[in-house]
């Protein structure tokens, strides 16, 4: 895992830069609260060094692109926050122009060690048809709400909120990590008539996207095509790797968690090249519940795709299977996975009408049919399966992670071949003195167990049959008990410290904390 | 939705005890329970056991008669009243379909329902009725000595793949109403018997599909649930879920479908009577014109029964195991008249070699039935019983003829004398041929002969010359070293007016050569 730690630079040396379309003045210094900037356009003028800040007010709007040109440091990286009252909405963003040099950006990241957390993005513009200078790949791969420019390394985009932005994240930032995003709802197409819209899209090697969560990445409209127009009628996905100039290895895909997209991860294999060098990608302890395919994997050899929870229930007018993966002896590694389908959804899919075999290494996966049957396809099963119903917590309303926390009983407990990873979806300890589960989720099963759901200010424990622990520190005061027909068992008042609440009967419950502050894990 | 708010929401599942079936993971809607009358219970018995009788008597004239084709539209398939009857008292061997699985459901009856797999062994291999194939393979070998399951086995039954514990499986079904798993745990005790692997996993999804036709009325649901219980590996599992698969592709075409599975499924590799020859009683490709009967019959008995028959091979044994599931699924007073014409004067007939007539297992199933029902955490009272509902859980896997290669099927047609050498390069064979007498009318005797494998005495066997307990193949032995062997036979003190007669031979490789 890559990590990047900025320190504090000392107090002369940098500067923290304040924006405020709300209540700044662009005749101000800017330099605190009280005399912040008000647009974009002083802030563009402002020229950054390394250990400065540029701190946007809460509650405030922007709709033109900020140009990040500057560099910080391994030691002192430039930081693009929020600041202000916690109780308002964080710093939004939006762009509705599509020209040269500004191709619907909020943020346009040039330089390296830059920070960009905590700001929201929503509702920008998609794809216009023009004249366009490009270094010489396509205008589309100039798109992103958040776009991370070739050259730039060593950024970090975490914590941010992006609505409705065709093309969320665009990074060609080498050494990247980005985490804890939450990217949500945009059914438009990014461009008309051949892309859907993109959450994390990356464009060159070494880059690391975890702990997000994708919802809701998907256009369906009968005049969306490509190859041709021999397929369409929906596009678009989670992650998406392409721009064949640039060779691909050390792309790292991780605990996130992604629900109604077109697809979890498309590679693609054809651009303005062909048949690009893609290969040692790992894609493991993800939670995906998408549409079209888990993996597209048009190019690449020696992937991991292990400890995955991958269901495939949902279908429209494009479906690839679970794993589409294409090449000849590319074996690339699924192991540890569970995969539950529905509507007879082919697993093992090596291409659409292709005759490629590329020998896959297929080891301890389990497979349900929650419906239908199973339907393995080409490949398949491989080594050491498990068949049988995984028993998650909430497969039928599965809208959470925590949905697919194991049951006691479950098949896939302690079927999985130890591969040395250390931490689950939810970070828990997977152990190495034992054979760890199948998927993303590690089933605790000490008397402390810790099931699901931690966060700065609190977390809940199951301790034993009768009894739930909720550690509340200043997170909530409240916390509401159903049982699963959604009747309402128990309110609680929650004081800070722990809070012991004993049920009545031994039965699942659904535990609901309603906070004033914090973030979604 | 713009977000407004920094107010978030944390939701957890907790699970504490989780009390069986309290959550429904499953999209396919499984009851925790199911309620029925002892009415609508006997009624589904009895449409079971009836169905049985109608399919294997309407398919009974095609048997084995239509190898690799399917019987064409033009051809004739009789049913007329009194038909049933006829067939029953004139043609008792058709219904080897039956006789086997009532002769298991008698050991239940006079043993109880924990009794050890010897006494099913025992019961059928001292049996006065015919047997052929996985069948007799382990009725000879039962009263050699060996115990079951090594009976079943690939490397002692060179039948293990075969239909037959498939087409005497209903009865696991028929007593475990709801609850597929039961009839699992049944089928592993009696289908190793005679099974193993492809040809065991037969008899497993026949019975899960009895089961769940007492609980789902849509036979599509049937196919698909009771296919949960065999492993995703196995190419049982494969070639159902192909036929699943194209009659979704080609919902209104039988035929196409038949095509596709002849093309993928036709090669027969373990029964020495199909391999190199169009003669197919695998149990994979008759299960799946039992499916074909199902699906495309969609409910409709008459239909059902005709696509089962017309898909070829196993016709009568095939719409027999269609008609029983549909029967089931539909209740005996809902199959049509048309197909239960003759069928009252034929119920309190005994099945040949036995003492059990449809009337008979009609009581003594629904009998079983509710036991069985109690014996698994159901409810039954005068009126009604109720069934704790299983979810099908996945038998183990298991794999016959594993790595093995057919490349020739050499002719000997020689009488053994004295000793036969036969030379070959592979890893196994089969030497196909019978013990024989010259005079039909000379008394039956058990032939003695002896295995050499390259100059190493391997095995001595005895050949009855009687059918019913007769040897189904002289020799044979798999798992060889590949390379060339030398296989000698030496017959030993052949009474006069006795020979062993030597046929072919099938000779295996493994897949690398």
């Amino acid at each position: 895992m890559m990590i990047m730690l900025y320190c504090a630079c000392l107090p002369l040396a940098c500067m923290n830069y304040y924006v405020s379309s709300v209540d700044g003045d662009d005749t101000a210094d800017g330099l605190t609260v009280s005399t912040s900037w008000k647009s974009m356009d002083k802030l563009n003028t402002a020229v950054l060094q390394p250990g400065d800040s540029v701190l946007f007010a809460r509650g405030s709007h922007y709709e033109k692109t900020f140009y990040v040109l500057q560099s910080g440091t391994a030691e002192n990286p430039i930081v693009i926050s929020a600041y202000g009252d916690e109780s308002l909405p964080a710093p939004a963003f939006t762009n509705k122009v599509f020209e040269q040099d500004n191709f619907g950006n909020c943020i346009r990241v040039k330089g390296s060690h830059i920070i960009i957390e905590n700001l929201y993005f929503h509702e920008t513009t998609i794809y216009v048809d023009g004249n366009y200078v490009t270094d010489g790949g396509w205008a589309v791969w100039e798109m992103g709400a958040l776009y991370l420019d070739k050259g730039s390394q060593h950024c970090i985009v975490r914590n941010n909120e992006f609505y409705d932005c065709p093309a969320a994240i665009r990074t060609y930032c080498e050494y990247s990590l980005i985490t804890h995003n939450y990217i949500h709802d945009c059914n438009r197409v990014m461009k008309e008539w051949n892309w859907g819209p993109l959450g994390i899209w990356f464009g060159a090697d070494n880059q690391e996207a975890s702990y997000n969560r994708i919802i809701n990445y998907s256009a369906v409209d009968e005049r969306i095509g490509w190859a041709g127009n021999s397929e369409g009628g929906a596009d678009g996905g989670a992650f998406e790797v392409d721009d064949a100039r640039y060779p691909k290895s050390n792309i790292h895909i991780h605990h996130n968690y992604t629900r109604d997209c077109q697809g979890f991860l498309e590679v693609t294999w054809t651009d303005v090249l062909q048949n690009p060098d893609y290969k040692d990608f790992k894609i493991h302890h993800n939670i995906a519940d998408d549409y079209q395919t888990f993996t597209a994997v048009w190019q690449g050899k020696n992937f991991s795709i292990e400890n995955n929870t991958i269901v495939r229930r949902k279908k429209n007018a494009v479906d690839w299977g679970v794993f589409n993966i294409t090449g000849n002896d590319t074996k690339n590694y699924i192991r540890n996975n569970i995969i539950v389908t529905e509507q007879n959804i082919p697993i093992f899919n090596t291409g659409i009408n292709t005759t490629s075999f590329p020998k896959n290494i297929i080891e301890n996966n389990l497979y349900f049919a929650a419906s239908g049957t199973i339907n393995l396809g080409k490949e398949g099963p491989g080594k050491s399966l498990v068949q049988g119903n995984p028993l998650f917590v909430n497969y039928a309303g599965a809208l959470h992670p925590e949905d697919y926390v194991l049951q006691q009983g479950s098949p896939a407990v302690g079927k999985g071949q130890s591969l040395g990873y250390l931490l689950d979806f939810f970070n828990d300890p997977i152990p190495t003195d034992k054979t760890p589960d199948l998927g993303a989720i590690q089933r605790q099963d000490d008397a402390n167990a810790l099931l699901g759901l931690t966060s700065e200010g609190v977390k809940i424990h199951r301790v034993n049959d009768t009894h739930i622990l909720i550690q509340n520190q200043g997170f909530s005061n409240e916390a509401y008990i159903y049982n699963l027909s959604g009747m309402l068992e128990k309110t609680v008042s929650l004081q800070n410290g722990s809070n012991w609440i004993q049920m009545s009967n031994h039965q699942l419950h659904i535990v609901h904390v309603v906070g004033t502050k914090g973030r979604i894990i | 939705m713009r977000r407004t708010t920094l107010k978030w929401t944390l939701t957890l599942l907790v699970c504490m005890v989780l009390p069986t079936g309290c959550v429904l993971n499953s999209a396919t809607k499984y009851p925790t329970q199911h309620t029925l009358s002892v009415e609508t219970l006997q009624d589904k018995i009895k449409g079971g056991w009836a169905g049985q009788v109608i399919g294997v008597t309407y398919g009974g004239p095609t048997e084995f008669r239509y190898k690799g084709t399917m019987i064409q539209d033009y051809q004739p398939i009789v049913w007329y009243d009194g038909y049933i009857k006829k067939t029953m008292e004139e043609d008792p061997g058709l219904y080897d379909d039956l006789y086997m699985d009532l002769t298991f459901v008698e050991v239940f009856e006079r043993l109880g329902y924990d009794a050890p797999i010897d006494s099913f062994a025992h019961a059928f291999a001292h049996a006065g009725y015919k047997l052929w194939h996985a069948n007799q393979a382990a009725r000879y070998n039962i009263l050699q000595g060996m115990k079951a399951p090594d009976t079943g086995h690939w490397l002692h039954n060179p039948h293990a793949d075969d239909i037959d514990y498939q087409i005497e499986a209903d009865f696991a079904g028929l007593m475990s109403p709801g609850m597929p798993n039961n009839a699992s745990d049944i089928s592993d005790k009696i289908g190793h018997i005679m099974n193993y692997g492809d040809g065991w996993y037969g008899g497993v999804y026949v019975g899960a599909m009895y089961a769940l036709a007492f609980v789902f009325d849509d036979i599509n649901t049937v196919v698909n649930e009771a296919l949960k219980t065999i492993p995703v590996q196995s190419d049982f599992y494969k070639c159902m879920q192909d036929v699943i698969q194209w009659h979704k592709q080609y919902p209104n075409d039988w035929k196409q479908t038949w095509f596709e599975l002849e093309k993928k499924w036709s090669s027969e590799i373990g029964c020495p009577d199909g391999v190199f020859d169009s003669f197919n009683i695998d149990a994979k490709i008759n299960a799946a014109y039992i499916l074909l009967g199902l699906l495309y019959g969609n409910g409709d008995y008459g239909k059902t029964l005709e696509i089962s028959t017309r898909a070829g091979q196993d016709s009568d044994c095939n719409p027999s195991n269609a008609g029983g599931i549909l029967g089931t699924m539909l209740g005996y007073s809902n199959i049509p008249e048309y197909w239960r014409m003759g069928l009252k004067e034929a119920e309190d007939l005994d099945f040949k070699y036995t003492d059990m007539s449809l009337n008979k297992v009609y009581e003594i199933g629904l009998k079983h039935a509710k036991d069985m029902i109690v014996r698994n955490g159901g409810k039954v009272d005068a009126k009604q019983v109720t069934i704790k509902v299983q979810q099908p859980e996945t038998v183990r896997y298991e794999k016959s003829f594993e790595n093995m290669h057919p490349i020739e099927l050499r002719e000997i047609k020689q009488n053994i004398a004295n000793e036969l050498v036969i030379e070959f390069e592979g890893t196994g064979f089969v030497l196909k041929g019978a013990a024989r007498k010259v005079n039909a009318n000379a008394p039956e005797k058990v032939l003695n002969a002896t295995l050499y494998i390259d100059g190493e005495e391997v095995e001595k066997a005895l050949f009855p010359t009687d059918f019913t307990t007769r040897r189904l193949e002289l020799f044979w032995k798999y798992q060889l070293p590949q390379g060339k062997h030398t296989v000698k036979i030496v017959a030993d003190d052949l009474p006069k007016g006795y020979y062993l007669r030597a046929l072919n031979c099938l000779i295996y490789t493994d897949e690398s050569h």
